[in-house]
């Protein structure tokens, strides 16, 4: 039987870091698709995706957060690039970026015991309480996706019944684009 | 401006782009176009299955270094010439495909001889454009001609709703177009190319 | 090293013009088959899967890669960690995206290629590296063409792949335009068929599709009607798209099919004798359908050669022809393509067959 295909450049390390990429996007229908398509087809693994509207109507932005090795991102970013309705894309720096997430939580909240370390935890976070209900508590927290993963960590003993996150928004520090 | 069918200005911003053959296969959906073909100033070459046109397209482009140009109606005459795009895609030929489509107010509701070709044909084109008014069709054109045939040239489909090709509107064939997020680079960075220089200069015989 | 956008560019007399001042051997990717002129003294041919064995040992010896318009596709290169290993590595190419993606590279040179090589040679002559006719490079080029010309297997049969399309090039004019189908027929011509004149080579080597090139081939004589335009074609692939007779006939676009036919799938069947101990599935076409009758259906002429002979009466004819001709060349089932270098090995491991 043939051999299968070896692998390219095995010599080159590949370190893996967090990167947040943002992307200037047209503002028109089947661009989020292409986008993707693009991530699929090529294998290449997102861990959240955001994209909204800007300050200017007819171009959106999109913010990806990817673990990955420096020659992935590379090529990512590169095949991005490439695609006609992607108008640019900036990997930023993480120390000169503010980047948040939002997140809804809803937890299991029967006995007064538990409702009161919510509301403790929800107030030492920031979060709001959104839904009080006799057997659960809603809460919305936004923050770095450290700042969520902490939280979810301290009440995840009380069982989290549904959590919904959105992925991550950033913008540059200052006057940078 | 001139007032004029959306079929009868795809024909005439093909002529200005200096194109003088096309392949292609008539259907439902590409009637208007074929109607408006009767009195182009180039060469119609009927094929005997859009396949064919499409790869014939190709041959063209691979030996003239333009935009070969091949038309099907929709669905199954789309999606035949599915293979010729991608083995253009695959090589870099600077195509353009023109398709037929089932009129506006049927996409998406499964009508007869449609498909969304655009979902088909993204992953194997450069770009895949799909005009909703007629008025759109000059720029359209000339983008697309553009685009297949610049930086790394490919293919790019225009694909055509039925209304679109037979509604009526003021037509004004632009000279130029930008396209925003596409800037090929002709030129190279001289600073690379002297590193490129010393690296020669040096190699060794054996 | 020069690859397929080289003839996207056009860039054919700055190519030449680069291999001349440097006095490089120039190696093609089989995309770049047609970028530089086959009979030139620095001509070395295509490398990869089914490249010419002293290309494929040349490119490994070398000290420096110059790659034109390339994007280092593993059917070229072998395996990824030993092509280019221990070699400065130069990437000329339009696509930025395509720098890095497969290999990494010292030097990357983003542009249209026809500009870049003209502002390169420019540079190259003001640092004066003209070079002559006796560097070792030239020698060690003979060397290992003569040395391959030796151990790579032919049949000793009258008629071969390798024969016929030698004396297709014998007979065609230079300016001919050659396509290919895909498959035994494709691997052949890249061996067997020297391009002469830059750009007017092509074929799908992307994607690979069978029955491209006979409708190609009508597509490119429509372009260029002036010349004689030639699909190098297998039985399996010319039956996909052979419906394009009638354009041919009907739109007076006449082009030549010079069809291998050994009534097989033929690089399949190679594989499955290679890989799968001849347990052929799928493969034989039952000497289906009569290609001679075929065109004569479709109005065009249809001529059949079992011997070399009877190939060169059948291409004589052909060119004088204002029809479309279908040459049906008998060729031996069990011929292989050689040399062959097996996916997931190395250039250096290719099998010469003998």
């Amino acid at each position: 039987m043939p051999k299968t295909a070896s692998p390219m450049n095995s010599v080159v390390e590949k370190v893996n870091g967090w990167h947040i990429l943002s992307a200037m996007l047209e503002n028109k229908p089947g661009v989020l698709f292409r986008v993707t398509n693009l991530f699929r087809a090529r294998n290449f693994n997102i861990e959240s995706i955001t994209v909204g509207l800007t300050e200017q109507p007819d171009l959106s932005r999109m913010t990806i957060t990817l673990i990955s090795d420096e020659r992935t991102l590379d090529q990512l970013v590169k095949q991005l690039r490439k695609l006609i309705d992607v108008v640019e894309v900036k990997v930023l720096d993480a120390e000169k970026t503010v980047y948040r997430e939002l997140a809804l939580i809803k937890m299991k909240a029967e006995d007064p015991t538990t409702r009161m370390e919510i509301t403790n935890f929800a107030s030492i976070f920031r979060a709001n309480i959104l839904d009080i209900g006799k057997e659960t508590i809603t809460v919305e927290l936004t923050g770095t996706p450290d700042k969520i993963d902490a939280f979810k960590n301290l009440v995840d003993h009380f069982g989290i019944a549904q959590l919904a996150r959105t992925g991550v928004s950033a913008l540059q520090r200052g006057r940078g684009q | 401006m001139v007032e004029m069918i959306g079929a009868k200005a795809l024909i005439q911003a093909l002529e200005k782009e200096g194109v003088d053959i096309v392949f292609g296969l008539p259907g439902g959906a590409n009637l208007p176009i074929y109607d408006a073909l009767v009195e182009a100033n180039f060469r119609h070459i009927l094929v005997r299955h859009e396949q064919s046109a499409a790869h014939m397209a190709d041959g063209y482009a691979r030996i003239k270094r333009k935009a070969g140009v091949c038309f099907a109606t929709s669905g199954p005459g789309a999606t035949n010439l599915i293979t010729g795009i991608a083995t253009a895609y695959a090589d870099s030929s600077p195509m353009v495909a023109v398709t037929g489509q089932v009129p506006t107010a049927m996409i998406g509701k499964d009508a007869f001889q449609e498909t969304d070709i655009i979902g088909v044909a993204n992953p194997c084109t450069k770009y895949a454009f799909q005009p909703r008014s007629p008025n759109e069709i000059p720029e359209t054109i000339k983008k697309a001609f553009y685009i297949a045939e610049s930086g790394r040239p490919g293919p790019v489909l225009v694909d055509i709703p039925k209304d679109v090709q037979q509604g009526s509107a003021d037509m004004s064939f632009p000279e130029f177009i930008k396209v925003r997020g596409y800037s090929p680079v002709i030129d190279a960075d001289l600073s690379q190319l002297g590193r490129a220089v010393e690296i020669l200069y040096n190699a060794s015989g054996l | 090293m020069a690859g397929g956008g080289v003839i996207l560019s056009g860039a054919f007399s700055e190519l030449q013009a680069l291999a001349e001042i440097l006095m490089a051997p120039v190696v093609t990717t089989f995309k770049g088959k047609g970028s530089f002129p086959e009979n030139h003294p620095l001509a070395m041919g295509p490398i990869g899967m089914h490249g010419h064995a002293e290309a494929n040992k040349m490119i490994l010896e070398a000290d420096c890669i110059l790659a034109v318009g390339a994007r280092f596709s593993d059917r070229s290169v072998g395996r990824y960690d030993e092509f280019g290993r221990g070699m400065n590595i130069i990437h000329m190419d339009v696509d930025p995206a395509e720098i890095g993606k497969n290999k990494s590279v010292d030097v990357a040179v983003v542009g249209d290629v026809k500009s870049s090589l003209r502002t390169l040679v420019k540079m190259l002559s003001k640092v004066s590296v003209r070079r002559d006719q006796n560097t070792p490079w030239l020698k060690r080029r003979e060397e290992l063409i003569d040395h391959y010309a030796e151990t790579i297997k032919d049949y000793p049969r009258d008629l071969t792949a390798r024969k016929a399309l030698k004396k297709l090039r014998e007979i065609l004019p230079a300016d001919s335009i050659v396509t290919t189908e895909v498959g035994q027929c494709q691997m052949w011509a890249s061996l067997h068929f020297d391009v002469i004149t830059p750009g007017t080579f092509f074929s799908s080597t992307g994607l690979g599709t069978m029955g491209f090139g006979f409708p190609a081939s009508i597509g490119a004589k429509a372009a260029r009607s002036e010349v004689h335009v030639v699909d190098i074609a297998g039985d399996a692939s010319f039956n996909m798209t052979e419906n394009s007779l009638a354009v041919s006939v009907l739109d007076q676009l006449p082009v030549i099919v010079f069809l291998m036919n050994n009534y097989m799938l033929g690089m399949v069947a190679q594989w499955q004798r290679t890989f799968y101990n001849r347990r052929y599935m799928g493969v034989h076409q039952h000497s289906c359908p009569d290609y001679a009758k075929i065109a004569q259906a479709y109005g065009a002429q249809g001529i059949k050669a079992q011997s070399l002979s009877e190939l060169e009466l059948a291409v004589r004819a052909a060119l004088k022809s204002e029809i479309a001709t279908v040459i049906d060349i008998t060729i031996d089932p069990e011929e292989d393509v050689y040399p062959f270098v097996v996916p997931g090995t190395g250039l250096k491991d290719m099998i010469t067959g003998s």
